[in-house]
C-alpha cells in the first residue's frame, strides 16, 4: 500500500497519540531487544552448557585418571607392603591376612572394597571368592585389567597389576587385584567444577565389565550449575531490567514533558485557535510553563497573539466597514434615511420576530403629489432637494425611534407599533403639515408640494394580516391621491373592490393584454351637456376594461397604468380603440368625443401622431382632447407646443380635473386651453354654502370671464345643473345628465337627445 | 626348615653376593637366605685389622632403626668394617619393622640361623674377628646364636639394653601361653593366634613360631650370658623402663660386664646415641684377642 494512499486514509492524531504511540513502540523496541537478549543468553547459556559438558567430561576423564593413578600409588604401597609380599612367598594364612590386615593395616586406603593377591598362574590366593567383598577368582596374566563392572546396583572399579619382588620390578611374583566403589571412589576426590557429581550413573548391564578408557563414555551425567552463569545470566537480566526501567522512566518522563512542556500547550493553542474559529478568542496569556516554555511554541504562541490582535483590530474594522456597508445598503444616500432594503429587512424582522402578538400596528405610506411634474419641470437637482425636504419633514414628525423609509422615488413609508388609529391618524397629519411648512420654494418650486397619506392600521396581528399591510397602505395612499379626497386615507376594505386590480395579477394582465389588443377595451361614453341648451354635444370617452369577473374601472386601470409607467402606451390603445369606434361609425355623426390623454401622453409623439390620424374624423365629429394640469405641468414647453398643434387641426383642449390638483391660474393662461373642467369636488362645493361656494363661483366667473369655457362635472342633481348653469358653465356632465354607457346606449341617447 | 646350610647354598649364596658392584665398600646387598627368602643389609668395609662387627635391630625391626643406625654410621666411620642385616621374618627384602597383628611365621630358630648366615657372610669376607652387637630383642637372637655352635671368628658380644623378656608379661603369664600354644600344636591347630607378647597387645602367630620365643626366658637368658664363648658386654640405658628393676643387678650378679649409661632410654636416643657410640667402641677397643 503506498505511504501515500495510508497517509491520505489515516486521520490526524493529537501529538499524545503519537507520543503515546511512540512510548509503545519503545516498549515494543524493548521487549524486541529483551527478546534478543534473552535469546541470546539462552544461546550463550547453551554453549557454555555444551562447554561445561565437554569441562565435566574432561573432569571425568581426569578423575578416572586420578582414580588410575590413586590405584597405582596403592599398588605400589601394596607391592612394597612386606606382608602382601609375604603373602605372594607364604599364602598359609592368607585370609587372615586379607580380611584382617590388608585393609585395616593402615597400608592401604581405607576406601578400597577389597583386595586380592593372584599367583603367577592369575589365580586368587583366596579360597573363596563370593560375597560383597569378593574379586574374581582368576586373572588374565597376560594383559592388564582394569574395568568397571557394574553388578548387583553398585559399580565397582577393579585394578589389577603385576606384583614384583624388587623394587627394580625384575622379579615378578604374582599379581594384586583391588576393588573400590565407584561412586565412593568419586566422591572422595576433589569437588567437580562442572561435574554433578551426585548425576553420574553408569550405562551398563549388570555383570558388564567396562574397559578403563571406555569408562567416560558409558557414563551419564549432568553438569552442575554454572554459578558463573547462573551470576552472569542474573547480571545481564539485571542490567537489561535496570536499563529498561531507566529508558521506560525517561521514556515516562519524556512523555510526561512532551505532555507537559509540548501537547499540553499545544493542545491550549489548539484549542484557543478552535476558539478562535468559532470567534471566542481572546489573546493568550504568559507561557504555559513559565521556565519550561518552548521557544517554538513560545514563538507560535505569540505570533497567534499578533495574528490575533491582527484579527481582532481586522474584525474592528470589518465592523466598522459591515457598519458602514449596512448603512451604504440601507440608509438612502440621498435623504439618509432608511431605504427600501431597509424596510424590507425590518419588515421581515418585524413578521418574524412580532408574529401574532403585533397589536395596534399601523403602517403610514406617503406619496409626493405630482412628484413627477416636479421633477420634469425643476429638474432632477431640485427634484432631489424636493425629496430631501420631504424626507427631512416627515422625519421631523416622527417620534425619536420611529423609522422613516424611502421606498422609491418620492414614497416613504413609517410604521407605528403599538399605536392606535387615531395616533396614525395624527402622525399622517402632522407629517402633512410639516411638508406644507417646509420651505419648498427655497428651491425654486413654486407649486405646492405635498403628499398624500394612506394608513393601513392593524388591530391585532396575523402573518397573513402583516402581509396585506402594506399593499392596504397603498390602497389607501392613492384613494388618498384621488382627486378631491382628504390627503389622508385610512384603508377601508371598499377600497380594495375598486383598487384590487391595482395589485392583482388579474388587473395587471388585463391591462396588458387590452393595450396588446385594443379591442378587449370597452369604451364607455358619458354624455356632456352643452348649456344653457340641452343636447348632448359630445361623450367623454371612459375606458374600461372587459375582465374574467366583469368590468375593471378606471380607479383600478390608471393605477397601474401611472404605477408602471404604462401612460403612453395605455393612450394609444384607448385612442386606437376609440378611433375604431369613430371610424365604424358607431359614434353618431355630429355628436362630438372627448378624449382623456395623460400627462406622459401628450408629449409623447406616437401619441400625437396617433391623434392626428383622427384628423380626418374631425370633420365629422366634436374632438376634445382633456389633459390634467399635472400633465401640463410636465414638459409644458413639449406639451404647449403639442396642444397648440393639435387645436390647430381642430382639437378642442379641455383642462381636466381644475381644482384637485395646483389649479395653477399660471398654467390656465400659458397653455392653449379651450375647455376649464372643474374636479367634481369644486362643483359638489357649489351645493353647499360657504366660502368654498363663493370661491368656486368666483373663480368660475373668473375663468369664464376670461374667455375659457367651463364644464361642471359630477351634476347629479337638477339643482345643481342649474346653479352651474346660472354660474355659466358651459357644459355639465354628471349622472344627473348620463351615465357612462356602452355605444348601443350611447346610440340611443343621442337619439333621445338629438 | 632346615637349620644347617647346604654346601650349595652356600655357594649361590656367594654368588649372589659376588654380583653386588658395592659389596667390598658399602651399601646395600642383598642374600638369598637358605629359606629361599631374600634378606638385605647395610655393609660398610671398614679398615683391614679392625673386627667386623655385626649389628642386629630390635623384634620385628629394621636395620633403619636409629639406635642401629646411628650405631652403624658411628662404626663405620670409625673405620669398622660393618654389616647391619635385616632380619626377613619370613618376608624376602622386608624393610619395615613388622606389625604386631602380621602373620608372624619366624621363630627364634629362623631369626638364629639369619644370624649365623651374616656370621658366615662376614667369614666369606675373610674377616676374622666378627663382633656381634646387638640392640634389645637381637641380642636374645644373638644369644640364641652364641648358646649353639658359633663361628669361631666371632670374638665379641656387645649387648645394648639387653631385653628383659619378663618385663611385660611374668613368668607365670609367658608360661600359660607356652602351655596353650603347645596344646595347640599337640592338637595340629596352626591356625594364626593372638597374643599379648613382648610390647605386642595382640601378636599374631601360628603357635609353634611364637612358641619358639617364649621358650626364651629371664633366666635362659642369663645363663646364656654366663655360657657365652665370647666376652660379652652389656650396655643399658640408665632410664630403661623395659627392664626389670633388678635386670641390671641381676646381670652384674651373673658377672657381666654392664655399663649403664645415666639418663639413657631403652632406645638411646637423643643425645644420648652419642653416648652409646661411645660406649660401643670403647667396648670394641677392649676387644679381646681372638679365640
Amino acid at each position: 500500500m503506498p505511504l501515500s494512499l495510508i497517509r491520505a486514509r489515516m486521520p490526524p492524531k493529537p501529538i499524545a497519540s503519537y507520543a503515546m504511540a511512540l512510548f509503545f513502540v519503545l516498549v515494543a523496541a524493548l521487549g524486541i531487544l529483551a527478546a534478543f537478549v534473552f535469546h541470546d543468553i539462552d544461546r550463550l547459556r547453551e554453549q557454555i552448557a555444551q562447554y561445561d559438558e565437554k569441562l565435566a567430561r574432561q573432569e571425568l576423564d581426569e578423575a578416572i585418571a586420578l582414580l588410575a593413578r590413586q590405584a597405582e600409588s596403592t599398588a605400589r604401597a601394596l607391592t612394597q607392603w612386606d606382608e602382601a609380599r609375604q603373602q605372594l612367598e607364604n599364602p598359609a594364612y592368607y585370609a587372615y591376612w586379607r580380611n584382617a590386615r590388608a585393609l585395616n593395616a593402615g597400608v592401604l586406603p581405607e576406601r578400597l572394597d577389597a583386595v586380592d593377591l593372584y599367583g603367577l598362574d592369575g589365580h586368587n590366593l583366596s579360597v573363596t571368592t563370593s560375597g560383597e567383598a569378593s574379586m574374581p577368582s582368576h586373572i588374565d596374566t597376560r594383559r592388564k585389567q582394569s574395568y568397571l563392572m557394574h553388578e548387583r546396583g553398585h559399580d565397582h572399579l577393579y585394578f589389577f597389576f603385576p606384583f614384583y619382588a624388587d623394587s627394580a620390578q625384575s622379579h615378578r611374583i604374582g599379581y594384586a587385584g583391588i576393588k573400590l566403589d565407584f561412586q565412593a571412589a568419586f566422591n572422595q576426590l576433589r569437588k567437580f567444577r562442572y561435574l554433578d557429581l551426585s548425576s553420574v550413573r553408569v550405562a551398563a548391564k549388570d555383570g558388564e565389565r567396562i574397559p578403563l578408557p571406555e569408562i567416560v563414555s558409558s557414563l551419564r551425567f549432568r553438569t552442575t550449575a554454572n554459578p558463573e552463569m547462573h551470576a552472569l545470566e542474573k547480571l545481564i537480566a539485571r542490567s537489561f531490567y535496570e536499563i529498561a526501567f531507566i529508558i521506560g522512566a525517561i521514556s515516562l518522563i519524556g512523555y510526561l514533558a512532551l505532555q507537559s512542556v509540548v501537547t499540553k500547550p499545544l493542545r491550549r493553542l489548539s484549542g484557543h485557535i478552535e476558539s478562535m474559529r468559532r470567534g471566542q478568542g481572546a489573546l493568550l496569556g504568559e507561557s504555559y510553563r513559565g521556565m519550561l516554555a518552548v521557544a517554538e511554541l513560545e514563538n507560535i504562541r505569540q505570533s497567534l497573539n499578533d495574528y490575533q490582535q491582527q484579527l481582532d483590530d481586522m474584525h474592528v474594522s470589518l465592523a466598522h466597514k459591515n457598519q458602514e456597508l449596512w448603512s451604504l445598503a440601507h440608509r438612502d444616500p440621498l435623504t439618509g434615511i432608511f431605504n427600501r432594503r431597509a424596510f424590507e429587512d425590518d419588515w421581515s424582522a418585524v413578521r418574524r420576530t412580532q408574529g401574532d402578538s403585533l397589536i395596534g400596528m399601523a403602517f403610514l405610506l406617503f406619496d409626493c403629489d405630482h412628484f413627477k411634474a416636479i421633477n420634469d419641470t425643476y429638474g432632477h437637482q431640485v427634484g432631489d432637494q424636493v425629496i430631501q425636504g420631504l424626507a427631512e419633514s416627515l422625519y421631523g414628525a416622527l417620534r425619536t425611534g420611529e423609522r422613516l423609509y424611502r421606498l422609491g422615488g418620492d414614497e416613504f413609508a413609517t410604521v407605528l407599533f403599538s399605536a392606535s388609529l387615531e395616533r396614525a391618524r395624527q402622525v399622517a397629519e402632522r407629517c402633512i403639515e410639516q411638508v406644507l411648512r417646509h420651505d419648498f420654494p427655497a428651491y425654486g418650486v413654486k407649486e405646492p408640494v405635498r403628499v398624500s397619506v394612506g394608513i393601513a392600521y392593524l388591530e391585532e396581528a396575523g402573518d397573513d394580516a402583516l402581509k396585506l399591510l402594506h399593499r392596504q397602505a397603498d390602497m389607501a395612499m392613492y384613494h388618498a391621491k384621488r382627486p378631491g379626497q382628504c390627503k389622508i386615507a385610512i384603508f377601508s376594505p371598499d377600497m380594495g373592490e375598486g383598487q384590487s386590480a391595482l395589485v392583482s395579477n388579474a388587473g395587471i394582465s388585463a391591462v396588458y393584454e387590452a393595450m396588446a389588443a385594443p379591442d378587449r377595451l370597452e369604451m364607455h361614453y358619458q354624455p356632456v351637456l352643452a348649456l344653457p341648451g340641452s343636447y348632448i354635444e359630445y361623450y367623454e370617452a371612459l375606458v374600461r376594461i372587459r375582465g374574467e369577473h366583469g368590468l375593471i374601472m378606471p380607479a383600478s386601470i390608471f393605477p397601474v397604468v401611472e404605477l408602471r409607467g404604462l401612460e403612453a402606451e395605455f393612450d394609444l390603445a384607448v385612442l386606437e380603440r376609440v378611433k375604431s369606434d369613430l371610424e365604424a361609425g358607431r359614434i353618431p355623426a355630429g355628436a362630438g368625443v372627448s378624449l382623456n390623454v395623460s400627462g406622459p401622453g401628450i408629449v409623447n409623439a406616437r401619441v400625437i401622431d396617433k391623434l392626428m390620424q383622427y384628423v380626418p374624423l374631425l370633420s365629422a365629429y366634436k374632438l376634445v382632447l382633456e389633459v390634467t394640469e399635472t400633465a401640463l405641468i410636465t414638459q409644458i414647453a413639449q406639451a404647449s407646443s403639442n396642444l397648440n398643434r393639435l387645436r390647430k387641426e381642430g382639437f378642442v383642449i379641455a383642462l381636466d380635473d381644475f381644482g384637485s390638483g395646483y389649479s395653477s391660474l399660471r398654467y390656465l393662461s400659458s397653455m392653449p386651453v379651450d375647455l376649464v373642467k372643474f374636479d367634481i369636488s369644486m362643483v359638489r362645493s357649489l351645493e353647499e354654502t360657504g366660502r368654498q361656494a363663493v370661491l368656486v363661483e368666483d373663480l368660475a366667473r373668473m375663468i369664464k370671464d376670461a374667455g375659457y369655457s367651463l364644464v361642471a362635472e359630477g351634476i347629479e342633481t337638477e339643482a345643481l345643473l342649474q346653479r352651474v348653469t346660472a354660474l355659466g358653465f358651459s357644459h355639465a356632465q354628471g349622472f344627473h345628465i348620463g351615465r357612462p354607457a356602452a355605444l348601443m346606449t350611447v346610440a340611443s341617447v343621442s337619439r333621445v337627445a338629438g | 626348615m632346615s637349620r644347617i646350610p647346604t654346601l650349595l647354598q652356600i655357594v649361590w649364596m656367594g654368588l649372589l653376593i659376588s654380583l653386588f658392584p658395592h659389596a667390598g665398600q658399602a651399601g646395600v646387598i642383598e642374600a638369598r637366605l637358605p629359606t629361599g627368602k631374600v634378606a638385605t643389609a647395610d655393609f660398610h668395609a671398614g679398615n683391614d685389622g679392625l673386627p667386623a662387627v655385626l649389628i642386629l635391630h630390635g623384634f620385628l625391626q629394621t636395620r633403619t632403626f636409629p639406635t642401629i643406625a646411628s650405631t652403624y654410621e658411628a662404626l663405620s666411620t670409625a673405620g669398622y668394617t660393618v654389616v647391619a642385616p635385616t632380619l626377613s621374618l619370613g618376608i624376602s627384602r622386608r624393610n619395615k619393622s613388622l606389625s604386631c597383628e602380621a602373620a608372624h611365621l619366624h621363630s627364634l630358630e629362623d631369626d638364629t640361623e639369619e644370624v649365623a648366615f651374616w656370621v658366615r657372610w662376614l667369614e666369606q669376607k675373610r674377616h676374622q674377628s666378627i663382633v656381634l652387637v646387638g640392640h634389645s630383642f637381637g641380642n636374645v637372637q644373638l644369644l640364641s646364636y652364641l648358646r649353639r655352635s658359633p663361628s669361631p671368628a666371632v670374638t665379641q658380644a656387645i649387648l645394648i639394653s639387653l631385653v628383659d623378656v619378663e618385663a611385660k608379661q611374668g613368668p607365670q603369664a609367658r608360661d600359660r601361653l607356652a602351655q596353650a600354644l603347645r596344646d595347640r600344636i599337640i592338637h595340629g591347630n596352626n591356625a594364626l593366634l593372638g597374643a599379648e607378647f613382648g610390647n605386642c597387645r595382640k601378636y599374631v602367630s601360628p603357635p609353634a613360631a611364637l612358641l619358639s620365643y617364649l621358650n626364651v626366658s629371664r633366666n635362659s637368658i642369663l645363663d646364656a650370658l654366663a655360657r657365652s664363648p665370647v666376652p660379652v658386654e652389656v650396655i643399658m640405658g640408665g632410664k630403661d623402663d623395659r627392664m626389670g628393676a633388678d635386670w641390671v643387678e641381676k646381670l652384674v650378679a651373673r658377672g657381666i660386664k654392664v655399663r649403664v649409661i645415666p639418663g639413657a632410654s631403652h632406645f638411646f636416643d637423643d643425645q644420648y646415641e652419642f653416648d652409646l657410640q661411645e660406649a660401643v667402641l670403647r667396648a670394641l677397643s677392649r676387644r679381646p684377642p681372638g679365640r
